[in-house]
């Protein structure tokens, strides 16, 4: 095994995985970035959804040896804050149920604003139809997917409590 | 239940050292029952499982014994208490307890978890308010009754204008007597209670943070996947490791054993009761990565002894339940004499449904990560039964409940299917022949095809009709394998157990009635899947009452209207055990609410129609509508979905409209697409391509409306989803005249030729 040279979240690693290794389980098992999901090992549901380059990639399918080089970008690194517009309103429309699918919703979210600030409905659908969310928060999804776009970040819920702590993060 | 007390010191301590706070403060231990054992809450048989405890710094810390997989449980328990406590919402933390044999039953299902919790968790915050008034009232020497909590976690006294925080009283508070029946709040004066909380857990979820079970990392920790009998009841004949373990990284291949597993939930279970809960075994993988173990089992050559399973298919399942329905099943419930009002019958409404087996599907595959080592089992458990885990695990390990530590983490959807245990076993057993910690990943082809599957179900119903097309008489035979035999063995209770929910609202309308069941014998095994059996009886029952209705020239809502109020008041059964009485005025209440909404009656083009059903189930009355568009050549569309929630006091109505919009999601990718069906003993489906689920641009729009109440609150995880499916095939029939019996629709059956 020779060894890979990946940039991800900006940091440049050098991972000595076999070749054909998809990137989803460099992150999660090698670079320890969990924050991508594992939900079909097909790419039919959307849940590992990173960028490369910029482009919404489904990190199941995508071999080691093709991101080589490119830069990856995962949920851990799309804001350095965790308040990317996408990230609030998901937060301002309370989105998630169980939240296993929305890494992935909120990623291909954020690659299509980047490219379609104002998208329509079909859009989206296009965008997004490639992901599932068994919990069935889509129409949130919609709605959050158009509040982000229009830079809406007014909440009417009131603050969560403040954290969340020993084994339930 | 007045049960409470401050914990001894052993708990305490043991609380303390859990802590991240430390420090002293108000500790206090209540007693959350379940109903199975409310009965036993007492004095003498205290179990305290779940802890508030009040650092000087004064955050408000909460255990919470139940699993959140997205129903917003943590959020909503926290909430209950932090209203009768009078805290300071942005100060109460969560924290997810561990298994304990000392909380007691700590099953998260069956839409149970306010239900179970709401008197406890107002009595223990009312509680700890009232020991912090007392504390203050002692602090400024004047009488507690010129104290009043401010709802800020501050205690005033007004006519000194001084004001103590509860971080200030929580030391002195600790020593005060737990008092007895304190008052709980008047609802009028709830601030907390009933309005719209962000979820505690949703920044880390956006961001990426959130831990779930499958993001267990623990030091020195292999992974592994598990080859399994392709068919149910099958075993490992032989193997060939070496090419196996040639894959580089894969480190080792062995047999994981067959074994018996104990009862989901501590039910007797009879030596020779024919129950099917077994571990089939496999073989395991153990390597560097998840995807070295993965290519390890590709390489690996099996043989495997398939059993008497291999003979099964669901075309012959589909003939044996067709030929059950011909002769009367086991008679369930009878009133009246129902043979001698058909037979005299002026007119006969007949139809047979059915319903197929389905896999849950949760996002997060099922997984689990153990280590088993020098007499100790440690697993971190996505669960919803750790009870269950516990019992398994210490019964197939033989090992002490002392040896077990059980971590529950945050759940990517359950729907039931982690209220089985099997893959804890598997988990842990993978790691003692390991000699390492190990995480056991289930690929979504293990997940598909290794479910415990809501079962496939036949039903006749039959109707019989006076001059007047009043309903006289009434006949609904199930032909099923029973969920609960998969697990305690038998065929069916005498009084249909859990089997027979939903078949509940005839039952008590009509003179005579029958409710019979055939057993389907079959090897697939069977499990709890979101709303269980309410899903397929309710199916048929509300299908039918739509047919009687087009019968007799009746309005669809008119009828269950007429039904509903001939039923006598306030008698009536629950569908579900445990559940009170239907209350028909709250039933007819959604049901008008709903047509309120749903404009109900309001002429649509042609091609369009609405379809209407309704239910009480799990304390919870809901009932729905939906509108859809069938195009020429049978492209069906469900435009629109309006339901009507009374599931008494909200706690969160952000949370009620969020399962309810998820319920509607899951009762339509059911209605639409899903069939698991078995070949050769075989699950055929693999993948999310071949059991496709409810995708965005399919997405009806959803409107849910609350009845604002104030009754005891009901369940809401679940009563979301039985109605949706027979909703739909009304509007189908509204918009086509042409009836779909069976799910998933047969949608082919629809294109005009």
């Amino acid at each position: 095994m020779n060894a890979i040279s990946i940039t991800v979240n900006g940091q440049q690693h050098s991972v000595e995985v076999s070749p054909d290794t998809p990137l989803l389980w460099v992150l999660r098992d090698t670079l320890g970035l969990t924050g991508t999901k594992f939900g079909c090992g097909q790419a039919l549901c959307g849940a590992c959804t990173v960028h490369v380059d910029g482009e919404a990639t489904r990190s199941c399918t995508a071999r080691i040896s093709t991101v080589a080089g490119r830069s990856v970008t995962t949920i851990e690194g799309l804001s350095p804050d965790g308040q990317h517009p996408v990230q609030q309103a998901w937060l301002a429309d309370q989105v998630p149920q169980c939240g296993y699918c929305q890494v992935g919703m909120i990623m291909s979210t954020a690659a299509l604003l980047a490219k379609n600030s104002a998208p329509s409905d079909a859009d989206i659908d296009e965008a997004l139809g490639g992901h599932i969310c068994r919990c069935g928060t889509y129409q949130r999804i919609r709605q959050a997917v158009h509040q982000a776009a229009a830079k809406h970040s007014s909440s009417e819920t009131a603050a969560p409590a403040a954290a969340v702590t020993g084994g339930s993060r | 239940m007045s049960t409470m007390r401050t914990p001894n010191n052993k708990s305490r301590r043991e609380f303390l050292k859990s802590s991240a706070a430390g420090g002293a403060g108000l500790l206090l231990a209540f007693y959350l029952p379940t109903i199975a054992s409310a009965a036993d809450a007492s004095e003498q048989n205290f179990h305290p499982n779940a802890y508030i405890f009040i650092d000087p710094q004064g955050d408000v810390r909460l255990v919470v014994t139940r699993s959140e997989m997205g129903q917003g449980v943590r959020t909503a328990l926290a909430m209950i208490l932090a209203e009768e406590l009078d805290a300071d919402w942005s100060h109460v933390k969560i924290e997810q307890g561990d298994y304990d044999p000392q909380y007691g039953d700590m099953t998260t299902g069956g839409s149970m978890s306010i239900r179970s919790t709401w008197d406890p968790l107002r009595k223990a915050g009312a509680s700890a308010r009232d020991m912090l008034l007392t504390a203050a009232a002692e602090t400024w020497n004047v009488s507690k009754d010129e104290c009043s909590a401010t709802g800020a976690s501050v205690i005033e006294h007004k006519k000194t204008a001084r004001k103590i925080t509860y971080g200030q009283l929580a030391i002195k508070a600790a020593s005060v007597p737990v008092p007895k029946d304190v008052p709980l709040k008047d609802p009028k004066d709830y601030r907390i209670v009933g309005t719209k909380r962000a979820r505690v857990d949703g920044q880390h979820i956006v961001i990426g943070e959130a831990h779930y079970g499958i993001d267990t990392k623990v030091p020195g920790m292999l992974y592994a996947v598990v080859a399994r009998p392709p068919v149910f009841g099958g075993k490992v004949k032989k193997f060939d490791a070496a090419r196996a373990l040639a894959v580089p990284g894969v480190k080792k291949v062995f047999e994981v054993p067959a074994v018996e597993m104990p009862p989901l939930f501590g039910e007797d279970r009879k030596p020779d009761s024919g129950h099917q809960h077994y571990l089939w075994g496999g073989v395991a993988i153990v390597a560097d990565s998840t995807w070295q173990a993965i290519a390890g089992r590709r390489a690996l050559t099996i043989d495997w002894d398939n059993g008497p399973g291999a003979e099964e298919s669901t075309e012959k399942q589909r003939a044996t339940l067709t030929e059950l329905l011909k002769t009367p099943g086991k008679e369930l419930k009878k009133i009246g004499d129902p043979d001698s009002a058909a037979a005299s019958a002026a007119k006969t409404v007949e139809a047979d449904y059915e319903t197929p087996f389905l896999a849950h599907m949760t996002m997060e595959p099922v997984n689990c990560t153990a280590s088993v080592r020098d007499g100790k089992c440690e697993v971190w458990a996505p669960t919803q039964n750790p009870n269950g885990m516990a019992t398994a695990l210490a019964s197939v390990l033989n090992l002490p409940q002392s040896a077990l530590t059980i971590h529950i983490t945050l759940i990517g959807g359950g729907f039931g299917r982690r209220l089985c245990i099997d893959y804890g076993v598997e988990a842990a057993l993978v790691s003692r022949a390991a000699g390492t910690p190990v995480k056991v990943i289930w690929t979504r082809d293990d997940d598909i095809r290794h479910d415990y599957y809501r079962p496939i179900s036949h039903h006749r119903l039959r109707a019989g009709l006076d001059s007047q097309g009043q309903i006289t008489s009434w006949l609904h035979h199930i032909a099923a394998p029973s969920t609960d035999s998969t697990f305690v063995g038998g065929e069916v209770p005498d009084t249909g157990g859990t089997e027979i929910a939903g078949t509940g609202l005839p039952n008590g309308t009509v003179p005579n009635y029958l409710l019979q069941q055939s057993f389907l014998h079959t090897a697939v095994p069977r499990g709890y899947w979101r709303a269980v059996d309410m899903n397929w009886n309710h199916f048929a029952v509300q299908c039918f009452i739509d047919e009687i209705a087009a019968a007799t020239g009746k309005d669809p809502l008119a009828l269950r209207r007429q039904l509903i109020a001939t039923k006598q008041k306030p008698a009536g059964e629950a569908d579900n055990e445990g559940d009170a009485p239907v209350n028909v005025d709250r039933l007819l209440g959604v049901l008008n609410l709903v047509a309120e909404k749903s404009e109900w009656g309001k002429p649509l083009p042609a091609g369009r129609g609405r379809g209407i059903a309704g239910l009480y189930g799990f304390g919870s009355y809901v009932a729905h509508v939906a509108e859809v568009t069938v195009a020429k050549d049978g492209t069906l569309r469900v435009d629109r979905v309006v339901v009507a929630v009374d599931c008494g006091q909200v706690i969160n109505p952000d949370l009620v409209a969020a399962q309810i919009e998820g319920g509607v999601v899951f009762g339509l990718t059911s209605a639409l697409y899903d069939e698991i069906t078995i070949q050769n003993g075989q699950v055929q489906q693999t993948n999310f391509d071949n059991y496709p689920m409810l995708r965005i641009a399919d997405m009806p729009k959803v409107e849910v409306h609350i009845v604002p109440s104030h009754e005891s609150p009901g369940g809401i995880g679940e009563p979301g989803v039985p109605s949706t499916a027979p909703a739909v095939a009304n509007a189908i029939f509204a918009a086509t005249g042409k009836r779909l019996r069976r799910l998933p629709f047969q949608t082919q059956e629809l294109a005009k030729l």
